[in-house]
């Protein structure tokens, strides 16, 4: 093992890859996206192929699974995924949150699912057109804290029946199917926890509700009800048996996917503070070149400096967080901690941005109120800062006996 | 490939120096800061070679890459900021001479450090000057006829026993000792004795010219410190609010006490990171390595000053006083944040992004 802070020429290769689709296809449509509140089907189309060919980088085509154990060569599934993540951000988080896949119901289904769910659902993405998977846990009294979700999944036969409301499903409304968290009995607590996939089109499966936002108004985000919804048992993620063998199987599900997910939303947010620090800094270099005493440019420079700071070390965290969980280190604290410094430094920068360019950060001529706008659930989704540090405290306090 | 993990050589002289910090370095940091480093302690440094770390095989140096520097520079200021500064040996100016001197300029300059007398002798960069600063392009020491004429200071360790000075043209060694004026009420940073040089037909010797590498060179050797006592205090915080107890509970299970320990631990991971990958570059002699050395440095002393901030807030009134080596941390890392030119190396960045394109 060695220190070693450059991209291989695979990884530029796909960073390359990832910032000319972002330059070219994504940025000219993000305004369009964003006043649509939704992708343009031509775009998506595109994206998919893109997908396809990139496999890896959240297509179906995946070639490494990243949660299968004893691959060969190193992995590096979760490196590429924050380095790529970021340029498709820089192009538009809202665009990019919207790319055709699993989403974040892949991971649960790669972590736990059985080989048949893995077939079962994940091949549904071979096919041509675009198609989404989702991952549904908030709900209306209960985001952040998991433990407490009131959605409840009853045994009946060889069926369970769900009922409930799940809240800011990502692609809820586009997804053929859904990871639904529920509980059996909320007196279980965590033991009580079971996930299941829904799939489109199931009766008391109501798909279609829409939440209208502050910023990555791009990317669908849904209310999801489920009434007298009946799944069939082989729709349990992981089967029967892993739920009798280990008690808080489903929480264990749910968080594990954090520790994948949250060096990958840090560095989407760096990718959208990236986009308005380049921009605002080349447009300050044309404003202020002319006419403009020196001394002025002095406390720009240093804002600039600041602002470049708190990303390069930000994107760091996140790298690091996807290192460890590429070589297998446990890396539930580092992902936390990338994800909360990440969010903040990120909402900073864009803030940062509309304050330098003054009226012109304020007007859609210019996409920094849009990035702006875009920025701040970043320090909130994927768990809020409040919640990513309290991931982190709970560890640093551990060895002192002491459960923050 | 992008990999965060140190070699086994790396991890085992981490150890090592850890070690050393935690035995030899914390029992002694009052004593170091109210009477100097005591003599034991500069011959145990000595004979461990931690001021050797950077300098080549020939002169009984370990050829150090400086991401390894880098490390360990942060174990010693983990173990005190005034000590690891203070046991440097030769210091910055060994340094400046194992990047820029040739082979005959190192043996002349350095041989003397491996000598019986090495253990207490110490070696001095002087850059920044009086009302100036650590801005380069304005300082105004000058060298005509094999001699310096100007001022230099805060210098630390001052006095020295062997001083390489920094003008804006050039990198010299100084051939006879320059007029020092101390300057010991400080801030902090007490162990290592600081003062004015005034250079009056001081007569020196060019070893290079490369201003710009040498100074990323320290600024990354100086970054590496800050981190080191931004941990200090982040650990120190961590484990006194484990078990400070207040409305029957210990305070860490109150957030607002929690999360601002954790935003130390953060801010001092994110600096470390930044340190190590302006070390790395410098080692593969990468063309941005300038810049980041620059941002790596404004970043990690704002970071040790946070941690010192913050550090005094959690232990309450505790952090105030001498029980605690809180307080003390504080002041030492907001005087390196000072002295190294963090703020210059700020301004320094920002004008290589201007600049860009």
């Amino acid at each position: 093992m060695a220190i070693d802070l450059e991209l291989s020429d695979f990884q530029n290769m796909a960073r390359e890859f990832a910032h000319s689709f972002a330059a070219e296809k994504i940025r000219p449509r993000a305004q369009e996206a964003d006043r649509l509140e939704r992708v343009p089907d031509d775009l998506l189309l595109e994206m998919k192929q893109l997908s396809d060919m990139m496999g890896g980088m959240g297509g179906g085509g995946a070639e490494e699974n990243p949660f299968e154990k004893g691959s060969q060569r190193e992995r590096q599934f979760n490196r590429l995924a924050v380095i790529g993540g970021e340029e498709f951000s820089w192009g538009d988080a809202g665009i990019m949150l919207s790319n055709p896949g699993p989403g974040l119901g892949g991971p649960p289904v790669m972590s736990t699912g059985t080989p048949e769910q893995k077939e079962r659902f994940l091949s549904i993405f071979k096919s041509p057109e675009p198609k989404w998977g989702a991952y549904a846990t908030t709900e209306p009294g209960c985001g952040s804290d998991v433990s407490g979700i009131q959605t409840r999944v009853t045994k009946d036969g060889d069926y369970y029946i769900i009922n409930g409301t799940k809240i800011f499903i990502t692609s809820g409304n586009l997804a053929s199917w859904v990871v639904v968290f529920g509980t059996i009995d909320p007196s279980l607590g965590r033991a009580g926890h079971r996930a299941l996939v829904v799939e489109k089109g199931t009766p008391g499966f109501i798909q279609g509700q829409k939440f209208h936002k502050m910023g990555l108004r791009a990317s669908d985000t849904a209310i999801l009800t489920f009434d007298e919804c009946r799944v069939h048992k082989d729709n349990l993620l992981g089967g029967e048996e892993l739920y009798e063998k280990r008690g808080s199987g489903g929480f264990k599900v749910a968080m594990g996917t954090f520790d994948a997910t949250r060096p990958l939303v840090a560095a989407a947010g760096i990718g959208i503070a990236r986009a308005s620090f380049e921009y605002t800094r080349d447009w300050i270099k044309e404003q202020y070149s002319l006419g403009r005493p020196i001394p002025r440019y002095t406390q720009i420079k240093e804002k600039l400096a600041e602002m470049e700071r708190k990303l390069d070390s930000a994107r760091l965290l996140a790298w690091r967080a996807a290192w460890m969980a590429d070589v297998g280190q446990p890396n539930t604290k580092e992902a936390s901690m990338a994800k909360a410094y990440a969010g903040k430094v990120s909402v900073e920068v864009c803030s940062e941005c509309v304050d330098l360019m003054g009226d012109s950060g304020s007007v859609q001529d210019h996409p920094v109120e849009k990035w702006f706008r875009d920025i701040k659930v970043f320090d909130i989704f994927e768990g809020t800062g409040q919640i990513n540090r309290l991931v982190v405290a709970r560890r640093m306090y551990e060895p002192f006996g002491i459960r923050v | 490939m992008l990999s965060f993990g140190l070699s086994q050589e790396e991890q085992d002289l981490k150890n090592v120096v850890h070690d050393f910090a935690a035995e030899q370095l914390r029992p002694v940091l009052r004593e170091a800061e109210a009477t100097g480093v005591p003599e034991s302690l500069r011959r145990a440094a000595f004979d461990m070679g931690i001021g050797r770390m950077g300098l080549p095989e020939s002169l009984e140096g370990s050829g150090l890459s400086l991401v390894a520097q880098a490390v360990v520079q942060e174990e010693l200021a983990w173990g005190d900021l005034a000590l690891a500064q203070a046991l440097m040996g030769p210091g910055l100016a060994g340094t400046a001479l194992a990047y820029l001197g040739t082979p005959e300029q190192q043996e002349r300059y350095l041989r003397p450090f491996l000598g019986s007398d090495g253990w207490k002798m110490t070696g001095a960069l002087a850059a920044s000057e009086p009302n100036l600063g650590w801005e380069k392009e304005a300082w105004q020491t000058s060298f005509t006829d094999g001699a310096l004429n100007g001022s230099k200071g805060l210098v630390w360790p001052a006095p020295a026993d062997l001083y390489v000075a920094v003008t804006k043209d050039g990198v010299y060694a100084l051939n006879e000792s320059p007029q020092v004026d101390p300057s010991n009420i400080r801030l902090g940073l007490l162990a290592v004795p600081a003062g004015w040089l005034t250079l009056n037909n001081t007569p020196a010797e060019l070893i290079g010219q490369d201003i710009a590498g040498l100074l990323a060179r320290v600024r990354v050797i100086l970054a590496a410190q800050a981190v080191g006592a931004a941990r200090a205090l982040t650990e120190y915080a961590t484990e006194y609010t484990a078990n400070r107890t207040a409305f029957g509970h210990v305070i860490a299970q109150f957030e607002a006490v929690s999360f601002a320990v954790v935003d130390m631990l953060a801010n001092t991971e994110a600096a470390r990171l930044m340190v190590w990958r302006a070390a790395w570059a410098l080692d593969q002699g990468k063309e941005d390595a300038p810049k980041l050395a620059a941002a790596a440095l404004a970043q990690a002393s704002e970071t040790a000053v946070f941690c010192g901030n913050w550090g005094v807030q959690m232990l309450g009134g505790h952090g105030f006083v001498f029980d605690h080596p809180v307080e003390k941390w504080f002041r030492d890392s907001r005087t390196l944040a000072t002295n190294s030119g963090a703020a210059s190396a700020a301004t320094e960045q920002g004008d290589l992004i201007w600049e860009a394109k």
